[in-house]
């Protein structure tokens, strides 16, 4: 759990979208568009529902106008080029109406317990500008150049659990397609895919009319759905250390169930190397701005030429997934072996994806007031023993702090020493904290003529309550913490994001900055309307199409 | 009246940050948010009571330093100033200690001089189960005591789940005011260094 490992993860089939199309193929759920008015332009409302074997979910899309002086990707935007909610059950007119007057609003919209989702969404404008001449042309859209985008639109944020009176997850948390982690928000977004492609068709056809022709099935599964993703994704990390510590429990888990078979069928064998020439191509068509990730993708390709040429041999040994492994410990950089480790699980669905179903927890964040010092100390020696190794003196060691501003309630990343707000900081600087906390603690017990409680302690430090509490909730849970320090001069966020997204079932991460990246989502995945017939698992690592189709 | 209605999610996040912005470390500002939405899902509005102890608080009008007594007729939280005890931090310090007490047949938990005696027994109730048929909506300053012998009274309430609470509109823009407390004015530089800045996004 450092920086540096998660800033190089990769989607695995226990991503949050691989089990979401999983569950939607198994049991058969169906996809319908209940409104499509849309105007000459594109602008209007689509109502597209997904309905399961007991209930139905639909995505109410409004599509805009949008002047060029209101485009960005920022959290303190105030217009987009598509706005949606998810609406629990079929939308009455009145129900749409509602929406319509609220959900272009996004954040200064109010919403009710029937809203699950929020979020919205930009063009990618030179994808969405050729992708329809080109269809209203009679023709496909030039591959290379879908490749260089991947997306349609992009959605810039994707609001969930009770923000803005939309409802709060305990409404939903005992449905069992929406218990797993971001399950609603995933929805949400595959449904809006399908709305992007729609619309660009639309479009085409006003343009083209009968010259007009739909998507190529190719091109229309390669097109994901774009997001922007900034500083918001941090705290939530944060917040949530017990769901952190099951995720990453289920992947290792996974990985350890992978490792100790014995020995390599024929049928995985062959779909490890397949995947992994699939593998290759991926990283191949991965092309992004950022020089440093640039760099760090070659190297990536690289690695896997040399796994590649060494897979062979280690598969024809005894116990032969771990050989591979520890191949790629000793011999691949941090990217690769992320990347093998989602590798070794993906021909391995019968023996892993029961851990899908155990990445939710339900939260219990307690205060043990009656714990003694003694004991709270012995917990954070076990427990937090990888804050001794970070280095916490120094004006650089806190350099930097995480807060919301008051402008849209934006998360930033102010400089302690140059900026104001710190004392108003989010409380992400646990290794600090903690260290903190151990000095008072260690100062209590040399002044202290017995063992006194965890309650007494608080009346004389409340500063440390919510460090004590977070110390006491995690206990036992390895994986809860990122064991970095996140305010020192030099951290990136970026990686925080990463980690997060590559849960998601993200890829193509696409660094803007330190602070943010873009990425897409589902690409290659099929559509609603595909989703019966397809093979729910047959993307991961998507390649793009042949070009002249 | 005029009224709004909030998501539980939404409630906590707005009450805890309000409770930040009040001047109470974060780990008193997450009790805050626990209470807050504890009387939520028990139907009550709780806007009302947190309002009044942060302005309580934002107007030095409580005491925020806690100190413990042990004598002969239970525990007493108590303070050596002048003003009453603010709820805000002396309800979790209650919360903390009846839950260590509560075992004991004999114990007595009194919390005195509190600003607003309602909040702190919501806040026993929020972690205890205990004291919910005590609690006052509202009401100026007294003592809290709470008795294994019958004034720790069960609460009686399940969780309501109606999806969102209604709150009082005027209680709710004070909470709000102290929302705004905790957030960063944008400057500038800040605006130009934030996620995403600069760019044009037309690609």
């Amino acid at each position: 759990m450092r920086l540096s490992r998660m800033g190089a993860s990769f989607p695995t089939r226990l991503s949050f979208m691989r089990s979401l199309l999983r569950r939607m193929h198994r049991e058969n759920w169906w996809f319908e568009q209940r409104r499509f008015d849309l105007d000459v332009q594109g602008f209007g409302t689509v109502v597209l529902t997904a309905h399961t074997p007991s209930r139905a979910y639909s995505l109410v899309a409004f599509s805009h106008d949008l002047p060029p002086e209101k485009r960005t990707d920022r959290v303190i935007a105030e217009a987009w080029d598509a706005t949606f909610s998810l609406y629990d059950g079929i939308p009455s007119d009145t129900d749409i109406a509602r929406l319509a007057a609220n959900t272009p609003k996004q954040e200064a919209g109010r919403f009710t317990p029937r809203e699950l989702v929020l979020g919205r969404a930009n063009r990618s404008l030179r994808l969405f500008s050729h992708v329809t001449e080109r269809l209203a042309a009679g023709q496909q859209p030039d591959i290379e150049t879908v490749a260089g985008v991947g997306y349609l639109m992009r959605t810039t944020a994707v609001y969930g659990s009770g923000k803005f009176g939309c409802g709060d997850r305990a409404l939903i948390a005992d449905r069992p397609e929406l218990q797993g982690a971001f399950q609603v928000e995933m929805l949400a977004v595959w449904l809006f895919r399908w709305f992007t492609v729609m619309l660009i068709e639309h479009l085409a056809r006003e343009r083209g009319g009968d010259s007009a022709v739909p998507l190529a099935p190719e091109v229309r599964g390669f097109l994901g759905v774009g997001n922007a993703t900034g500083l918001g994704m941090a705290p939530f990390l944060g917040r949530h250390p017990q769901l952190v510590h099951a995720w990453v429990t289920a992947r290792e888990t996974a990985l350890a169930r992978v490792r100790s078979l014995p020995e390599a069928t024929d049928e995985t064998r062959a779909a490890f190397q397949r995947l992994l020439v699939r593998a290759r191509q991926h990283v191949g068509e991965w092309q992004v701005d950022d020089p440093q990730q640039m760099v760090r993708i070659a190297g990536l390709h690289q690695d896997l030429a040399r796994l590649s040429e060494a897979a062979p041999g280690l598969l024809d040994a005894a116990a032969p997934w771990d050989r591979v492994w520890q191949f790629g410990q000793a011999r691949l950089g941090v990217e690769a072996q992320e990347l093998l480790l989602s590798l070794l699980l993906e021909p391995h669905g019968a023996l892993v994806d029961d851990l899908a179903e155990q990445m939710h927890v339900s939260e219990h964040v307690a205060l043990d007031p009656a714990m003694r010092l003694s004991e709270l100390r012995r917990l954070i020696a076990a427990q937090q023993g990888w804050v001794d190794a970070l280095a916490l003196d120094g004006p650089e060691t806190e350099a930097r702090f995480w807060y919301y501003s008051e402008e849209k309630l934006e998360p930033r990343l102010g400089h302690r020493h140059a900026e104001p707000g710190g004392m108003l900081e989010m409380p992400l600087a646990f290794a600090r904290d903690i260290r903190s906390l151990v000095a008072d603690l260690e100062q209590a017990e040399a002044e202290a003529v017995d063992d006194t409680i965890v309650a007494a302690f608080l009346l004389r430090h409340p500063q440390h309550r919510h460090t004590v509490r977070r110390v006491q909730s995690i206990a036992g849970l390895d994986y809860a913490e990122v064991r970095d320090n996140l305010v020192a001069d030099g951290v990136r966020p970026i990686d925080l994001l990463r980690f997060k997204l590559a849960f998601f079932g993200a890829s193509k991460f696409d660094p803007k900055s330190d602070l943010w990246t873009r990425i897409t989502l589902f690409q290659g995945a099929p559509q609603p309307d595909e989703l019966a017939d397809a093979d729910p698992d047959g993307w991961a690592f998507a390649i793009r199409p042949a070009n002249g189709i | 009246m005029a009224v709004l209605h909030l998501s539980f999610g939404e409630l906590s996040f707005y009450c805890c940050r309000a409770a930040f912005g009040a001047g109470l470390p974060w780990g008193l500002a997450e009790d805050a948010a626990v209470t807050a939405t504890w009387l939520a899902q028990q139907g009550h509005d709780p806007a009302p009571l947190l309002a009044a102890a942060l302005v309580s608080l934002t107007d030095d009008a409580a005491e925020t330093s806690v100190k413990l007594e042990q004598s002969e007729t239970g525990t007493i939280l108590t303070t050596d100033g002048e003003r009453p005890l603010s709820a805000l931090v002396s309800g979790p310090s209650a919360a903390d200690w009846w839950q260590v007490m509560k075992q004991d047949p004999a114990a007595r938990l009194v919390v005195r001089n509190v600003d607003l005696p309602g909040w702190v027994i919501a806040c026993i109730a929020a972690r205890t189960g205990d004291g919910l048929a005590s609690a006052r909506p509202s009401g100026g300053p007294g003592d809290v005591v709470m008795s294994a012998d019958g004034g720790g009274a069960k609460s009686s309430g399940g969780t309501t789940h109606a999806g969102f609470v209604t709150v009082d509109h005027a209680a709710w823009a004070i909470v709000q005011r102290h929302f705004r407390r905790s957030l960063v004015p944008s400057t500038d530089a800040s605006r130009s260094a934030g996620a995403g800045a600069g760019l044009v996004d037309t690609d």
